[in-house]
């Protein structure tokens, strides 16, 4: 099962009311379509808007108007609207989001939090080893790891749970070279069994058959390249 | 769709007499200037469907004790009403209450002293639950409540011993042993990890998680640290001033919090 991902004239800001109510404004009618089975990569300069835009569709951000639906099978979901428990029900069936920040809960190994997603722990621990961590680190909890290792916790939990909808938000920004080839072929793995991925990065990564659209953005709106 | 497990609707807990300049609780203060009354929560309406764990924040006094403290009959809302699945439970009183307090809800208070007898073994805090559901053989709730000690983790060959010689996170422990003992519906935590080390907090945190995942049981979590709301909720009720001022999935409202309130609070976590 593939989500198809269509973006209407998408608008989020922020109201700061402990700063006089300050309004900044960050995604301005957003448009776009992300076909089902495919990969689009938002690019642009930093604050331009690319993670605002994934959290959106996520529903971690509120969304000021617009729409924002995702389709699949008879499942037909604008986030822009919905309800905090069909949000709930939808990350569960068909989205997850890996953002560069790894939120761990205390005392969980490694290898335990990707196995939380509901695969088995060989599982796993295959997946982890695979993404490049270091096999000793499996049983450990992640708080005492670098960027780049809790890095790949965060991307094996999101693959781990074989959603269909792959939310990525600079996933490969804290990984050398060789991780960063790895990750990125294993999205590419998830892509080819029918996943649609909808991804962050600042530079386009350049791996033959995983990105099938770029688009950049800047001050909150899509623009060509 | 099955009933919820637990509902609020439109509860409002006033303390004190109550008089005509106080009794529409939407306007009235907090504190009546004419008769002292105070105004606990304010028409609050919550859900919590099975397997589902709803957690409230807010600063003190802002009326989660309150919720959690109707949801539990300890307390008879001034107007609304309490379900605990499907059934309207506000008016049960005397032997009809404490039946539903034992066999369909469980609580965790923040302080133990309000959840156990501090003279009596941990193993004994927990048979009096059972005892009080109808369970008469002693090898059998003995079994039980060894059973139920070693799912909280602690050691077996403690379950003789007076809970006051017991740490302030075994003493959690008992509590949430006592509060399963009849695998309720409905398990309510108030400030659960309050006055615990980081290192206790987090294995505290980590238990209720795994009883949780294994249980689905559904869960009322009250709290003013957003992070046990973090790492147990899904969806989040903020209160302030005895209202909700804001709701939604517990990740949007930390991540994109709407109200200046809950923007206050999320900007002074530590």
């Amino acid at each position: 099962m593939s989500v198809r991902v269509s973006v209407d004239g998408l608008r989020k800001g922020f109201t700061r009311h402990l700063l006089d109510g300050c309004r900044v404004e960050v995604l301005r009618g957003v448009t776009f379509e992300v076909a089902a089975g495919s990969c689009t990569v938002i690019t642009g300069p930093s604050g331009s808007g690319k993670s605002s835009l994934l959290r959106c569709v996520h529903g971690s951000y509120h969304c000021d108007g617009g729409s924002l639906v995702l389709r699949s099978g008879n499942t037909v979901l604008d986030v822009a609207t919905a309800g905090a428990r069909e949000l709930i029900g939808a990350r569960r069936r068909l989205m997850s989001l890996a953002t560069q920040f790894l939120e761990a809960i205390p005392r969980v190994a490694a290898v335990d939090l990707v196995a939380a997603t509901g695969v088995g722990r060989a599982e796993a621990a295959g997946l982890l080893l695979h993404l490049g961590l270091d096999e000793r680190l499996l049983e450990a909890p992640p708080a005492t790891f670098s960027g780049g290792e809790r890095q790949i916790v965060t991307i094996a939990r999101t693959l781990a749970t074989g959603r269909p909808l792959l939310l990525l938000d600079e996933i490969t920004a804290s990984l050398d070279p060789g991780r960063r080839e790895r990750v990125l072929a294993a999205v590419r793995e998830r892509k080819r069994e029918g996943a649609t991925v909808l991804a962050v990065f600042h530079d386009v990564p350049r791996l033959s058959g995983l990105v099938d659209e770029v688009r950049t953005m800047r001050d909150g709106a899509l623009v060509a390249a | 769709m099955s009933p919820a497990a637990l509902e609020l609707r439109s509860v409002t807990v006033r303390y004190g007499p109550g008089c005509p300049a106080c009794a529409d609780a939407d306007t009235a203060p907090v504190r009546c200037a004419r008769c002292g009354a105070v105004l606990g929560c304010r028409r609050l309406s919550l859900d919590v469907l099975p397997g589902e764990v709803l957690g409230i924040v807010g600063e003190s006094g802002s009326g989660k004790s309150t919720a959690l403290a109707c949801a539990n009959l300890d307390l008879v809302p001034t107007a609304g009403r309490v379900l605990v699945g499907g059934d309207d439970v506000t008016d049960a009183r005397g032997g009809a209450r404490r039946r539903i307090r034992s066999d369909r809800l469980g609580i965790v208070y923040q302080t133990p002293q309000q959840g156990l007898d501090l003279d009596v073994t941990a193993g004994g805090n927990v048979a009096v639950r059972l005892l009080a559901s109808g369970w008469r053989g002693f090898d059998e709730i003995r079994r039980r409540v060894l059973g139920l000690l070693a799912e909280v983790e602690l050691p077996g060959d403690r379950a003789d011993t007076p809970v006051s010689l017991y740490s302030g996170g075994m003493r959690q422990r008992v509590q949430l042993a006592r509060a399963l003992a009849n695998s309720p519906a409905v398990l309510l935590l108030d400030e659960p990890t309050s006055g615990l080390d980081v290192s206790v907090q987090a294995r505290i945190l980590d238990l209720v998680r795994r009883i949780h995942e294994e249980t689905r049981m559904a869960m009322l979590v009250v709290s003013h640290d957003l992070g046990v709301i973090r790492t147990l909720a899904q969806r989040l009720l903020v209160m302030h001033r005895g209202r909700v001022v804001e709701e939604g999935l517990c990740d949007q409202l930390l991540s994109d919090p709407q109200h200046p309130y809950t923007q206050l609070l999320v900007s002074s976590q530590l």
